[in-house]
């Protein structure tokens, strides 16, 4: 994981050498980098909503590779964790470590010169993890997608506070009696998310 | 020697079961007194165990490590586990119900397979648990008084607390398996067991009444 941010550190920087030389065009590569702690609620009749201590703590990374005028086009990866609650439906475990992994569409609107209002799409995968001591038991894994805005507020020239709600769809690979199908197959949630960007 | 049980504890340790995190396998069932009441808030637990070691199977004990799946019953005695269903690398689905109870018998199905689940789902039948203070506990001696003869199996019909009942025998079955168990008191049980005989390869299935009463412990020799 230490290997990973090193990498795309080192990568973003490059790509920020880059941006001084396209910045004629409106089409440029970036190198936005984000970090955020993040918390999820998932609501509905489903497996994260009901059988799970909401709401799952994690961080996510993300990375805006492309510019076109106000677009940018990125991916984020996210890892949080999630406590068991209910033990008799999905299995004997006390947590799920749910990971994700997507590419993001966002909008920069920019109310002032510090304030910037990103709204933001999302479509990638999700996979859920459940391991308990020494007994893991599979993974899951679907779709997600999400929307959600960012509010950004510029500290510094290349430093800006964020906050992020966000609602995602997940729709996860189940084979099981027709009676749990919906409730394994899907779920929803709210996102908060609070970080910085540089 | 102690390499050789270092040895064998370290492959046995890091051999753990797989489970298909995507398949969910359902489990149902029923608990309910000898009145057929249900019995509610009662714990059953399941456990999945593979065969790792040279121990005959019934002395299998289920552990917390093996404990899959946890459920309560409901006002009705039901329960229902969802567990991710195991892949290849397990031996037998134990369901147990009432482990640590001292008023009632425990209860345990075992050697279920993937295959007695139809559309992901299985309905074990219902478990019903006796007070201990009605149980007699019955210990049958079989007494070979026929050389030809070969004891294959024994059913006992009656009022039985079946602390052990198999949804599929296991291969290596041993009728003597019903020979210690826990009856109801005060009524008659049919032992039939079923006998082959070499000589003429003849099997035949036989009846004997036996009489419980108000006692412990009943002893019976079975002459075969």
């Amino acid at each position: 994981m230490k290997n990973y941010i090193f990498y795309i550190l080192i990568f973003s920087s490059s790509i920020w050498s880059q941006e001084r030389d396209q910045e004629k065009n409106n089409f440029k590569v970036i190198g936005e980098v984000q970090f955020a702690a993040t918390t999820n609620f998932f609501f509905g009749t489903n497996y994260l909503a009901k059988g799970h201590k909401n709401p799952s703590i994690g961080g996510n990374f993300s990375l805006n590779l492309f510019k076109y005028n106000n677009f940018k086009l990125g991916g984020t990866l996210e890892k949080s964790t999630i406590g068991v609650a209910d033990t008799s439906i999905g299995g004997n475990s006390n947590k799920t470590n749910i990971n994700s992994a997507s590419v993001n569409l966002v909008y920069d609107i920019y109310l002032t010169k510090t304030f910037i209002i990103s709204p933001q799409l999302k479509y990638g995968g999700v996979t859920l993890r459940q391991k308990d001591g020494k007994k893991f038991y599979g993974s899951q894994s679907g779709k997600s997608v999400g929307i959600g805005v960012n509010l950004n507020y510029k500290v510094l020239n290349n430093m800006s506070v964020f906050t992020n709600f966000g609602y995602n769809f997940y729709n996860l690979n189940t084979n099981t009696s027709p009676e749990f199908e919906s409730y394994f197959d899907n779920s929803n949630s709210l996102n908060i998310s609070l970080g910085i960007k540089l | 020697m102690k390499k050789i049980v270092i040895l064998l504890i370290l492959i046995v340790s890091s051999c753990g079961i797989e489970y298909d995190g995507e398949t969910k396998i359902v489990i149902k069932g029923k608990v309910v007194d000898s009145d057929n009441n249900p019995i509610i808030n009662k714990e059953v637990n399941l456990f999945v165990i593979k065969e790792s070691s040279g121990f005959p199977f019934i002395f299998y004990s289920p552990s917390e490590e093996n404990n899959i799946g946890k459920a309560t019953t409901n006002s009705k005695g039901e329960y229902i586990m969802v567990i991710p269903q195991p892949k290849n690398n397990f031996t037998e689905i134990i369901v147990e119900t009432n482990s640590s109870n001292n008023t009632h018998n425990p209860k345990q199905y075992r050697n279920i397979k993937l295959k007695d689940f139809l559309n992901y789902e299985l309905n074990l039948p219902i478990s019903k648990l006796y007070h201990k203070s009605d149980l007699s506990q019955l210990s049958i001696t079989p007494n070979n008084i026929n050389l030809n003869n070969e004891l294959k199996n024994i059913e006992l019909l009656g009022l039985v607390a079946n602390e052990l009942e198999f949804i599929n025998l296991p291969e290596n079955y041993y009728p003597y398996y019903q020979i210690n168990t826990s009856v109801k008191k005060n009524q008659t049980i049919i032992a039939r067991y079923t006998v082959l005989n070499h000589s003429t390869n003849i099997t035949s299935i036989v009846d004997e009444n036996i009489v419980i009463d108000n006692s412990n412990q009943t002893n019976y020799t079975l002459n075969y």
